[in-house]
Formats: C-alpha cells, sequence, structure tokens
C-alpha cells in the first residue's frame, strides 16, 4: 500500500481559511530547522572528506572496471583536448587491466545480458580501415564509369527492367539509416510514403565513416542486411565526417584534402557494396545539403563529391542531390517555402539537422525516385 | 557538459576537492564556484557565457535600484529586459513564422525578417530565477544580494541547464557562512544520483527506443495496442527523465554541501489535477503559481476570472517548454482540466471553493516514496498554515540560519492541511481520482511529445481504429513502466531504511555496493549514447 493514502485529495482539499487566497510563496519560509528536528529521519551526514574519498573511490573503481567503455566514449568525441585526453588515460589503463583481467565483471555481465562482447571486431578490424581494404575497390565491378563524372540520373539498365512492381499488400521494405540526419527524415519518408512503400528507420547517432574504431558501419551494415533484408537503403551521412581520417598505420589524413577525400570514397565504396550486394539491392545515397557553418560546408562539399563518384562505382548505387530541394541556389538557408507557398524552417538551430518540415521537403525526391525506380508512379 | 559523462564526473571531482578546500574562505570560494560554473556552462558553447553574465549584471543593478529607489518602472524595465532576452532567444523565430504565415494566407507580405536564432542552454531557467529574485526584492520579500551572491545563484552549476528552479530566498542564504565540511549528506546523494541514473539511463532511454519513439515517429505504422502502450511508456519516460536530471542536480548539489528544493514528488499518484501539479516539475509550478497565477489576481475575481487566470498560466507554462503550437495546446488542456476540476468540486460542493490554488503548492506531507522521491527523505515534514496574500511574510532569508539546514527542500512546505480520509469509499474514491488523473495527463503528454498537432491527431485517431499485432509491446517494456509507475508505491520508510542501511556500512562495503550497482546497470544497458535529457531542451 502506498502511503500517500494521507495525500490531499480534491473531495478534502486544504482546510485553510475560508478567506485565504492560493497559498503565498511567502506562506512557505524555509522551515526552521526546530519544529522539524524531531521527525527528520536519520542519514547521517559525514565529513567532505570522507564523500570526496567516496566519490573518487567510486569513479576510479569504475574507470578501472570498465576502461573498455571508457575507451569508446573517448573514441565518439569530437576531436579535441578533451578527446586526448580520455583516450591518453583510458587506453594505457585499459591496456592494463585486460592483462590484469580486470575487465572480466564487465564481459561477464555483458555476456550475461545478451550484448555482444564489445572488445571483439574494433577498430583494426575494421572492414572500412581495414588495411586489406586499402585498394581502391575495382571500378570494372560497377556500372558507373569514370571517376570524376557528375551521375545524378535514374540508373539505366538492365538490373531496373529486373525491379518487381511492390503493392500495398507485398510493399517495398526500405531502410532509412545513417546518422542522426535520419532521425526526422526516416519517420518522415514513412510517414508520406505510398501504401506500397514501407520505410523503416535504423538511426546511429554520432557515427560515420571516419571513425570505425567508435562505430563500425561496415559490421552493421551486414547485421542491417541480415536482419531486415530491405530492398531499397537509403542512406543520410557524414554529419560528424568533418575530421581527420586516422588510418591503421596511424598516418593522419588532414579533413578535406585529396587524400581524405579518395580515403572517404574509398569506405563509402566498402560500405556501398556491403548494402547493394552486387546490385541485388538499390542504395540510395542522400548528397549533404548545405551547412550554415562554413567550414562545415567546405567539408561536407568534399564528401558529396566523394560518395557521388562511390555511387558511380557500386552496382545498384545512386547518389541523390538534395541541394536543389534544400537550399537557396546552392548556398545555406534556414528557410524555404514549402509546396502550398508558405514559408517554412528546414533547418534545426544547430545549422546541420533538418527540422520536420525540411525533412518533408527532402523526402519529397527521395520517394519520387523510389516510385520512380519500382514503376509506382 | 551533461551529466553522466566521463567530462561531467573528472569536473566533479576537481571542483568537489577544490570547494571544499577552499569553502572556509568565501573570498576565494564565491570566484571559484562562479568560474566552475562557467566553465561548465561554456563547455558546451562559450559564446553564451557572455548572455548570462549580462543577465546576471542588468539583474542585479535593478535589484538594487529596486531596493533603493522603490520605482515600478525599474522593475518593468528589469521584467521586459528578461522577457525580451527569453522571447528574443526562444520565440522569435516561432512568432515570425507564424506571423508570415498568417499574412500569408491573407496575401499581405511578411513584416519580420526570418531568423533562425541560437537556443542558450538552460535560458529559460537562469530566466526564470533571475525574474523570482528582481520581483522577490520588488515585494520586499528579500533583500538584494551582493554582486558574488546573485551571480553565484544565477549561475550554481547544478541547476544551470535543467533545474531545479531555485528560489533565492533557498539559495542565497546558504552562502552567507560556509557550508559546513562535517556535514555533507553523502549517503541522501549517492541514492538521488544512482537512481537518477537508473531512471535515465536504464527506464527512460529504454523506453525511448523501444517504443515510444518508433510509435511516434510513425504513428500510422503501428496498432492500437502498441500506441497505447507508448502513451503510457512515454508517461513514464519523461517522468523518469526529468526527475532524473532533478534527483542528479539536487544530489550533486549535497555533495558540494547544498541544498536544492525537490521537483517531484510521486506525480503519478495525484489524486486531482490540482494534486498533480504540486508533485510535478514542483519548482516551476510554484513559479508560476507565484509570478503569474497570484498576480494575474488568483481566484480572487470571482469564478470566471479565476478559470481565465488557471487558462493564461497554464498556457504559458506550456509555452515556456517551447515555441510550438503542440505546448499551447498541452497548457490549454491542463489549464481547462483545472478549470473543469474547480468548477466541478464548486459544483458538488454547492458553493465555490475559495482555497484551492491551480497547484504548485507542493504537497511535502506524504515526503519521499519512489526513486524519484528519494528526494525527500530527510525533510521536515511541517505543514505551514496557508496564509493570505495580505499578509507580508518577510522572514524569507533571513530565517534560514546560515548553516541553511532549513531551506524548504520539498519544493515548497505544504500548504495543505492534510485532511485524513476516512472509510473505503474515500479510497476507491481516490483510487478512481488517480486514474482519471493519470489518463488525462497521458492524454495531454501525447500533444507534448508530438512533433506537431496533425501526429497528435493521428495518434488519438488511431488509437482507438488500428488493429493488428503488436510486435513492439515487449515484456521488457512493459516491465520498465510498471516498474517506472512502481517505484512511487514503495513506502517512504524503506527508503530511509535503506538509506540508513547504507550509512551504517563501512566506507569499502559501500564504494564496493554502488560500484557494482553501477556495473551492473552499465552493462544491462549494453554499449550505447546516452541520449540528450528531454528537458535540456527548455
Amino acid at each position: 500500500m502506498t502511503p500517500e493514502a494521507r495525500s490531499p485529495s480534491a473531495p478534502t482539499a486544504p482546510a485553510a481559511p475560508p478567506t485565504a487566497p492560493p497559498p503565498s510563496p511567502r506562506a512557505k519560509p524555509p522551515t526552521p530547522a526546530e519544529p522539524a528536528k524531531p521527525t527528520e529521519p536519520a542519514t547521517p551526514a559525514v565529513s567532505a572528506r570522507r564523500a570526496l574519498l567516496f566519490v573518487v573511490a567510486c569513479l576510479a573503481l569504475l574507470a578501472v572496471l570498465r576502461s573498455a567503455a571508457m575507451v569508446h566514449a573517448g573514441e565518439g568525441m569530437p576531436p579535441g583536448t578533451t578527446r586526448d585526453l580520455v583516450l591518453g588515460v583510458a587506453r594505457p589503463l585499459d591496456e592494463v587491466t585486460s592483462a590484469l583481467r580486470l575487465n572480466q565483471p564487465d564481459r561477464l555481465l555483458t555476456k550475461a545480458f545478451g550484448h555482444p562482447d564489445p572488445t571483439v571486431g574494433k577498430a583494426d578490424d575494421s572492414e572500412l580501415a581495414a588495411a586489406a581494404a586499402l585498394a581502391e575497390p575495382d571500378a570494372n565491378t560497377g556500372t558507373g564509369t569514370g571517376t570524376g563524372q557528375v551521375k545524378d540520373r535514374s540508373r539505366d539498365g538492365d538490373a531496373a527492367d529486373a525491379l518487381r512492381t511492390p503493392t500495398p499488400a507485398d510493399p517495398l521494405r526500405v531502410l532509412v539509416t545513417g546518422d542522426s540526419l535520419t532521425e526526422s527524415l526516416g519517420p518522415t519518408i514513412t510517414k508520406t510514403a505510398p501504401p506500397a512503400i514501407r520505410a523503416e528507420t535504423d538511426t546511429r547517432f554520432g557515427t560515420g565513416l571516419v571513425r570505425p574504431d567508435f562505430f563500425d558501419w561496415a559490421t552493421h551494415a551486414r547485421h542491417q542486411v541480415a536482419e531486415r533484408d530491405p530492398e531499397a537503403v537509403v542512406v543520410a551521412m557524414g554529419g560528424n565526417d568533418g575530421q581527420g581520417i586516422t588510418q591503421p598505420d596511424g598516418t593522419i589524413l588532414p579533413a578535406g584534402s585529396p587524400q581524405w577525400e579518395a580515403e572517404y570514397r574509398r569506405r563509402a565504396i566498402v560500405l556501398m557494396r556491403i548494402w547493394s550486394d552486387g546490385g541485388t539491392r538499390r542504395v540510395y545515397w542522400l548528397g549533404l545539403p548545405p551547412a550554415r557553418s562554413t567550414t562545415l560546408n567546405g567539408y561536407f562539399a568534399r564528401m558529396n563529391e566523394a560518395t557521388r563518384a562511390a555511387a558511380d562505382r557500386v552496382p545498384g548505387a545512386r547518389f541523390l542531390d538534395l541541394r536543389p530541394t534544400l537550399s537557396d541556389g546552392g548556398a545555406y538557408t534556414d528557410y524555404l517555402t514549402d509546396g502550398g507557398g508558405h514559408s517554412v524552417l528546414i533547418r534545426t538551430r544547430d545549422g546541420v539537422h533538418l527540422t520536420l518540415d525540411g525533412a518533408r521537403l527532402a523526402a519529397g525526391p527521395v520517394l519520387h525516385t523510389l516510385s520512380g525506380d519500382w514503376h509506382l508512379s | 557538459m551533461v551529466f553522466p559523462t566521463i567530462e561531467f564526473a573528472a569536473f566533479l571531482v576537481v571542483v568537489m576537492a577544490v570547494s571544499w578546500l577552499l569553502m572556509p574562505v568565501p573570498l576565494l570560494w564565491k570566484p571559484f564556484i562562479l568560474g566552475a560554473s562557467y566553465f561548465f556552462y561554456a563547455y558546451a558553447d562559450a559564446r553564451f557565457v557572455l548572455l548570462i553574465v549580462a543577465s546576471t549584471l542588468i539583474n542585479q543593478a535593478a535589484a538594487v535600484a529596486i531596493h533603493r529607489f522603490r520605482d515600478r518602472r525599474i522593475l518593468i524595465a528589469a521584467i521586459a529586459c528578461d522577457l525580451g532576452l527569453l522571447g528574443w532567444f526562444k520565440y522569435y523565430g516561432f512568432f515570425a513564422l507564424s506571423v508570415d504565415r498568417a499574412l500569408q494566407d491573407v496575401g499581405l507580405p511578411a513584416p519580420l525578417p526570418l531568423l533562425q536564432v541560437a537556443l542558450p542552454i538552460g535560458i529559460s531557467f537562469f530566466t526564470f530565477q533571475a525574474l523570482s529574485y528582481v520581483i522577490d526584492v520588488w515585494r520586499g520579500d528579500i533583500r538584494p544580494v551582493s554582486l558574488i551572491d546573485f551571480a553565484v545563484y544565477e549561475a550554481f552549476f547544478p541547476h544551470l541547464v535543467a533545474g531545479p528552479i531555485v528560489r533565492a530566498s533557498e539559495f542565497t542564504p546558504q552562502l552567507t557562512a560556509p557550508r559546513d565540511p562535517r556535514q555533507v549528506q553523502a549517503t541522501r546523494a549517492v541514492f538521488l544520483i544512482a537512481g537518477g541514473l537508473v531512471k535515465k539511463v536504464v527506464l527512460a532511454d529504454l523506453l525511448a527506443t523501444r517504443i515510444v519513439d518508433p510509435v511516434f515517429d510513425a504513428p500510422g505504422q503501428h496498432s492500437s495496442g502498441e500506441i497505447a502502450v507508448a502513451v503510457y511508456g512515454y508517461a513514464v519516460q519523461i517522468y523518469c527523465d526529468f526527475s532524473a536530471y532533478s534527483d542528479i542536480a539536487i544530489g550533486v548539489a549535497l555533495l558540494l554541501g547544498f541544498r536544492f528544493p525537490d521537483n517531484f514528488d510521486r506525480p503519478y499518484t495525484a489524486t486531482s489535477l490540482q494534486d498533480f501539479w504540486r508533485r510535478w516539475h514542483m519548482t516551476l509550478s510554484r513559479w508560476l503559481r507565484d509570478y503569474v497565477y497570484l498576480p494575474l489576481g488568483g481566484n480572487r475575481a470571482g469564478r470566471r476570472r479565476t478559470y481565465v487566470n488557471l487558462m493564461i498560466t497554464m498556457v504559458l507554462g506550456g509555452l515556456w517548454h517551447g515555441a510550438a503550437w503542440t505546448f499551447v495546446v498541452w497548457g490549454a488542456l491542463h489549464g481547462g482540466g483545472l478549470a473543469a476540476e474547480r468548477a466541478w468540486r464548486a459544483r458538488r460542493d454547492g458553493r465555490p471553493r475559495p482555497v484551492d490554488g491551480f497547484g504548485g503548492g507542493g504537497t511535502g506531507d506524504v515526503g519521499g516514496g519512489g526513486v524519484g522521491g528519494v528526494g525527500g527523505v530527510g525533510r521536515p515534514m511541517v505543514p505551514a498554515p496557508a496564509r493570505s496574500l495580505e499578509v507580508p511574510v518577510g522572514a524569507l532569508a533571513d530565517r534560514s540560519g546560515p548553516t541553511g539546514a532549513a531551506v524548504a527542500v520539498g519544493g515548497a512546505a505544504p500548504v495543505a492541511v492534510t485532511v485524513p480520509m476516512h472509510g473505503r469509499r474515500h479510497t476507491s474514491q481516490a483510487w478512481l481520482g488517480r486514474l482519471v488523473v493519470f489518463h488525462f495527463v497521458c492524454a495531454a503528454w501525447v500533444l507534448f511529445r508530438s512533433p506537431d498537432l496533425a501526429t497528435a491527431g493521428e495518434i488519438f485517431h488511431r488509437l482507438l481504429t488500428a488493429g493488428g499485432p503488436s510486435p513492439l509491446v515487449t515484456n521488457t517494456v512493459l516491465v520498465a513502466i510498471a516498474v517506472g509507475l512502481g517505484t512511487a508505491a514503495v513506502p517512504r520508510p524503506w527508503w530511509i531504511r535503506a538509506q540508513q542501511a547504507f550509512a551504517a556500512r563501512p566506507l569499502t562495503v559501500q564504494i564496493i555496493m554502488v560500484v557494482a550497482f553501477l556495473l551492473v546497470i552499465y552493462t544491462f544497458v549494453g554499449q550505447q549514447d546516452v541520449a540528450p535529457f528531454i528537458y535540456f531542451r527548455f
């Protein structure tokens, strides 16, 4: 039984003087201690020294026992002093604790709760970054031609003809996936799609192609394919990728450099191929709309070139440029006019993400393309 | 900086150590804690530190001037300044766009430039605190404090970004003398912080990812069963999320020797809507009551005017949460609900009841219980008689001694003198009230959570019409909802006993217990990123 049976319920409400207005704040000064003392339950206070010792000991012990999680958290941080500091402490600590097997409780509990072991398949094992995949994938397997060629049209050829015509009873299985850019876009596509298209969203916040050490998209894409078996994959990511790429050998490719762009393209190809699986699935890679920050916008332009070129090399993959839909003649804008002639706010305050209205605008060309390719229009 | 992160853990250790070291010397301690709070704030976006500094200087200057000259115009200027700041950063875009749309519909050109203004985190919270300070000085309830004290009060990092909304009269007296380093409520702090982590990391985030987000993102694809569970799930999620932040904030403040008022008192056990507002976000409710509802006239100007006042107050309360029509409708629903409740009560009793506010009083008499209620543990339960508005109660600040042990934690001292209910009929009535209130609140949350009114409409429609299987309704989800609601049923003495039992253990055992507990909850949720607190947006 709950103890609130005494709570002042509506019927028996406060028996205050009949003329009294609602309680004023001033009717309740900080309660002087004296009348309260007898009822105050004894939860004994301790000294500040002991409290500090307690906090420090708990956090230190937790850092030792969960050093792997600390490394992971560090890897997920934006580049900078904090990340360097956290990783500077966490990585050596993790090596020591792993050697001493102090991470056993954490691993056992993780396993007991049915989670995959986070220490397996990390960093250097990633297909995205792996040295074995360093060579640019063979261009001949793709239907695209040439690297620099801009290709943003319906991909013609045999594959397109082989596509079935989905029905509401047997709808097209679409997976919208990527980083936080898909957060508003995915559900909007789902909501505005015709009945013959059924879209799911799988958003992975704070991820991208640059940091497989933090989140390995190659592994995740294989899971997605195995578990969801989509017919079409709509990808939006890159919002977190405006940073240098650290190669497995330790060299750092500065963000925006030609080498960086080439590596980005290579990783995009690896990933698109996993989803596309030789053209059995369609991959629609959405170009990044302009960002408010000019620096970031510069990186976004590079990434768009890289992924556009990548899509040209992977059968079944296609680059969809959203700039015409989401920019003011190619320039960043917060507001646009929607189909009904109303001004709408399309970007969130951070100048990167899409608002719901922005997502509605963006969903248009995506659904239009899907409908076209699958004979739905 | 967000609470459950490595950065904050490191920050807390350093600040706690230096804070206690410098505590005996206020001349050093105050600048230090102010600098630390600004650092905490700047960690997200350094530009806005200037904003909080400006807000501090303006309001302090206004408070001093008001105290000296007693000129109403200064008060009005200060309020205009604060609301102007809030209006510009939080509401300008929404306002300009709404005007633009309305005029477009009748074929007129847009008069206001459409601008996207960056939202400084926590601006709603620190602005409300500054307002309460200036108004309290005007009312003569408090005297202006020194600039540095006011700056520390406004920026103190535990409450800076998401409350609780602490009154100057509750906080600044705690600055008059150093906190006692022999009296740190560590046990209560640990229970609050660990409980907060469970609510946030386990319950709230689990419900968000497993059911609430998928359903609210695409209600068209979900069945009635899933939608119903998602609505309950969101009620639990938002409670766990927000009360977790409050609990952690209160716990962190305790570790530094400071007391904050409680912010939640098992809100879903409320037997009336008015009762709900005494238990939900208590520091905001009482703020609205004292600075909006009562100045509007409260319930003194006739029944109809009371209803209007309730409506205005709650719509403003809705807007406080964000610039969107969904929040406006949410507020209006609660305003209408409170008015209807009053009308019903008046009719039943055959006369208007003169006593009740719209809530926000805080029913300290029921104290703790539930994880959220842990905060209530250790609080005095002193019913203070309701006093008439006309009684000037200026004793706010000066009655709380320098040890600050007596700050009215518990949201506010109880304003309701408890009238025990008798008999089974009352018990069943209370339960009926609880059920009705809970479902009304849940339905209103749908507006709060939905991205727009159309989605909310779709949710309600499909709630009644969409058949089909409910694959998202898993045992895990149901258990999480049950646990989130069930914490309120844990009798308060149990929590006290648990705290006492914990406090009686040697330090090493305490450390092992806490570490083991955290290890279990973090491995339970697995490797995932903690979603931002819902109330960070407001």
